[in-house]
């Protein structure tokens, strides 16, 4: 699978329902800054452990690590890939999702 | 919560139910985590040229891992630890260079069953071999116990096909054999064993 340009940050779901197909591009890492979907609103957390990067990462918030956080469900991604990430993808409170026909290679960038 | 900061292709925390279908996870430094995430379906994967394991499960129960393909990594094709009730069925875990398939300490009623595990072991790490479960209870860390270890093919695995051991020394982690079989190993078709004489039949 050929890199894709037009997509080069990480991608960020925090709702229930989204089916992403990525139709065949390629995320990758080659940008710390994240956009988000929906997009960012005022109150919305932020991430700001940039040297976590994952290519998609699926929770409610990140920043809450330890504390009593809602799931979110419904979750479809497919038919793409992600490379030279931390994780490919990151999954965190997360249910009744599905993610298939993906291509997570060459991740490998490590916090430390 | 602690998830250590190795890189993965995919990683679930805390999440549950999940199906993971059909991936490819390659070249990555684990393929695929779990950490503390129960009921999900993984099949018809493929995790290869892992820098660490094709598949680390850590707190997990009761998902189901089948038909899978996790060669060619650097440790294992899976690595089991503090991981109850899941089922590894129908899976290729060959020429990985330490096992093929590891529970490490405390892991209960796992069902292993008509898994490929053949030609690992071959860079020798700490564990090599093909099924091998392992504790270390001179040290608090119980032997896995309860599992089944069932119908699987394991062959050409560098120094033992099967193993249950337990460790005394964590500098050399040779191989020891505890004093009684704490699993329930049945119609596998490996010939080298290692472990108390009544474990393999």
């Amino acid at each position: 699978m050929e890199s894709d340009l037009t997509c080069d940050k990480p991608l960020k779901i925090n709702v229930s329902g989204v089916h992403l197909d990525l139709g065949g591009h390629t995320l990758s890492c080659s940008s710390p800054e994240l956009w988000q979907f929906p997009p960012a609103s005022a109150g919305t957390p932020t991430n700001d452990l940039n040297k976590w990067i994952s290519g998609i990462e699926v929770n409610f918030r990140l920043d809450t690590f330890g504390s009593s956080v809602p799931n979110i469900s419904n979750v479809q991604i497919s038919n793409g890939s992600v490379t030279n990430c931390h994780d490919g993808i990151f999954v965190y409170h997360t249910v009744n999702s599905k993610f298939s026909h993906m291509e997570l290679s060459g991740n490998l960038s490590d916090a430390d | 919560m602690l998830t250590s900061c190795f890189a993965r292709g995919l990683e679930l925390l805390e999440s549950h139910d999940n199906h993971i279908v059909n991936n490819e996870m390659m070249r990555n430094v684990q393929g695929l985590a779990f950490f503390y995430s129960d009921n999900n379906q993984v099949a018809g994967n493929r995790m290869a040229e892992s820098l660490d394991v094709g598949m680390y499960i850590v707190g997990s129960v009761e998902n189901t891992f089948s038909g899978n393909r996790s060669n060619d990594n650097i440790w294992s094709g899976i690595w089991l630890e503090g991981s109850d009730a899941n089922k590894i069925i129908g899976n290729e875990m060959n020429r990985n260079g330490d096992t093929g398939i590891i529970l490490v300490v405390e892991n209960s009623d796992n069902v292993i069953r008509g898994n490929q595990v053949n030609d690992n072991g071959y860079l020798d790490i700490l564990f090599p071999g093909g099924i091998v479960l392992v504790g270390a209870p001179d040290f608090g860390l119980p032997m896995p116990a309860g599992n089944t270890i069932q119908a699987n093919v394991v062959r050409g695995n560098v120094q033992y096909d099967l193993v249950e051991t337990k460790i005394l020394e964590f500098e050399t982690f040779d191989y020891v054999t505890p004093v009684a079989c704490s699993n329930l190993w049945k119609s596998n078709q490996g010939t080298v064993e290692f472990g108390p004489a009544d474990c393999f039949d």
